[in-house]
């Protein structure tokens, strides 16, 4: 019976600590959750959640909230959490057939956008690679007009998005250049 | 049970048990299924048998291997009495138990060193670092104590005071905290708006410093601001937030 009572006893505390642990480390058991409190930090959304996927040790959100559009990755974290620390978004500039934004952890370099002319069907961006050559990676996969397109490349602590980025091209589906940019911003 | 301090004595005071008790306790104790009790059980045995030993050679005036087979006779089945410890020593909750202890106490270290430094710093911040004390009584030409609090999201702003100094530089002096506790880890928004005069200029030039924790204390400085003025507005409007804050400045007075 003792012992009951201080597994009892363990099994709050462990319940309060770990309220705790999680707080001071901004861990949530959902990373839906984590996203949205993060954005609610940075006084932005909650937005729509377009479309997820897992990459590595993250889960990307395509999301959209008023005119902005964002792809936030949540860390995974021991497993069973998720780390919150991203979700702010960037304004789609709807002159643009086009609107595209990047972002690079590490060694992964992810561009995404949303097609404000409905015509494109694909998107192919050229970028470097540590050898200098060019690569071309595209998509034809469009959630709700937003799409990604992510690729391995050199380290982002190295280069500087401007110095492997080469050129943005989006075509219609008759393979005609919609919309081709000098820079994805 | 006995307490460690009595085992630890009557261990050391004890014979070392025979092959043939040693063989019995081993019986019994592989019944107990609760690994971290079975070192007890095997002491608490020992001593039970030795006891009835010692018995048996005083008051019966057995030979010891005599007393040790009959002790042994006397404690019975060697298998039932180790079903029955396994009932009592149950290892489902014996293993809980166990483990939660363990988790409890290193979670109960690693909380304590994240929110120590933390704590210290917020204590610090409340007690000691006012940023009014980077302004020089004798520069200041307007003071206000607006005590206006402004609700965004889950973060709490409350502007205390709103100082002009000679130089021209007007000091917006605020406290703030989120009931998120995203202070916590460092991650949340620090900004209180964009700056207006009651003619709509806007005002960005400046500086400012923020303290770190859950409560923190900041000052946003902006530079040249017209004594002729006689409101500072800041308004906030973003991402679907909006908030708009008059404060009267009064009248400027040269203390020099």
């Amino acid at each position: 019976m003792a012992r009951l009572k201080k597994t009892i006893r363990n099994l709050l505390l462990i319940a309060v600590l770990l309220f705790l642990f999680m707080k001071l480390n901004g861990l949530y058991f959902s990373p839906v959750e984590a996203l949205h409190t993060s954005e609610r930090d940075l006084h932005y959304g909650p937005s729509e959640i377009i479309h997820s996927f897992d990459h590595g040790k993250s889960r990307y959100f395509l999301t959209r909230y008023q005119d902005m559009i964002s792809c936030s990755p949540i860390d995974r974290f021991l497993g069973v959490f998720w780390r919150y620390g991203a979700g702010h978004g960037i304004e789609n500039k709807k002159e643009r057939p086009l609107f595209t934004s990047y972002r690079s952890k590490e060694e992964e370099w992810l561009i995404y956008g949303i097609r404000n002319d409905p015509s494109i069907v694909r998107v192919e961006i050229e970028v470097k690679n540590a050898e200098g050559e060019t690569e071309i990676y595209s998509s034809d996969t469009f959630y709700e007009d937003m799409f990604y397109i992510m690729w391995e490349g050199e380290n982002d602590s190295d280069v500087l998005f401007s110095e492997i980025f080469v050129g943005l091209k989006a075509y219609d589906d008759k393979g005609t250049v919609v919309y081709d940019s000098d820079f994805p911003i | 049970m006995p307490s460690p301090e009595t085992r630890e004595f009557s261990v050391e005071a004890r014979q070392v048990p025979s092959p043939a008790v040693k063989e019995f306790i081993h019986k019994v104790v592989n019944r107990v299924h609760f690994f971290p009790d079975r070192h007890d059980i095997e002491l608490e045995l020992a001593a039970h048998i030795e006891d009835s030993m010692l018995f048996l050679q005083e008051e019966g005036g057995l030979s010891q291997e005599e007393a040790e087979k009959a002790a042994l006779e006397r404690m019975g089945d060697a298998v039932e009495i180790g079903i029955a410890l396994n009932r009592q020593h149950n290892p489902v909750l014996g293993y809980i138990w166990y483990f939660s202890r363990i988790i409890a106490v290193l979670l109960c270290i690693i909380v304590i060193f994240q929110s120590v430094p933390m704590l210290l710093v917020s204590g610090w911040t409340i007690l000691f670092d006012h940023p009014i004390r980077d302004i020089p009584k004798e520069s200041i030409v307007r003071h206000v104590k607006p005590n206006e609090l402004i609700k965004l999201d889950s973060r709490r702003i409350r502007i205390t005071d709103v100082i002009q100094t000679e130089d021209g530089d007007l000091h917006v002096l605020y406290s703030s905290y989120n009931l998120s506790f995203s202070g916590l880890h460092g991650w949340s928004s620090s900004g209180l708006g964009i700056f207006k005069d009651e003619d709509g200029e806007t005002y960005f030039n400046g500086g400012g410093r923020s303290s770190a924790g859950i409560y923190s204390r900041a000052r946003r400085s902006l530079d040249n601001f017209p004594f002729e003025k006689e409101k500072l507005i800041i308004e906030w409007d973003y991402a679907g937030r909006y908030y708009k804050v008059e404060i009267p400045l009064g009248e400027v007075v040269n203390n020099g």
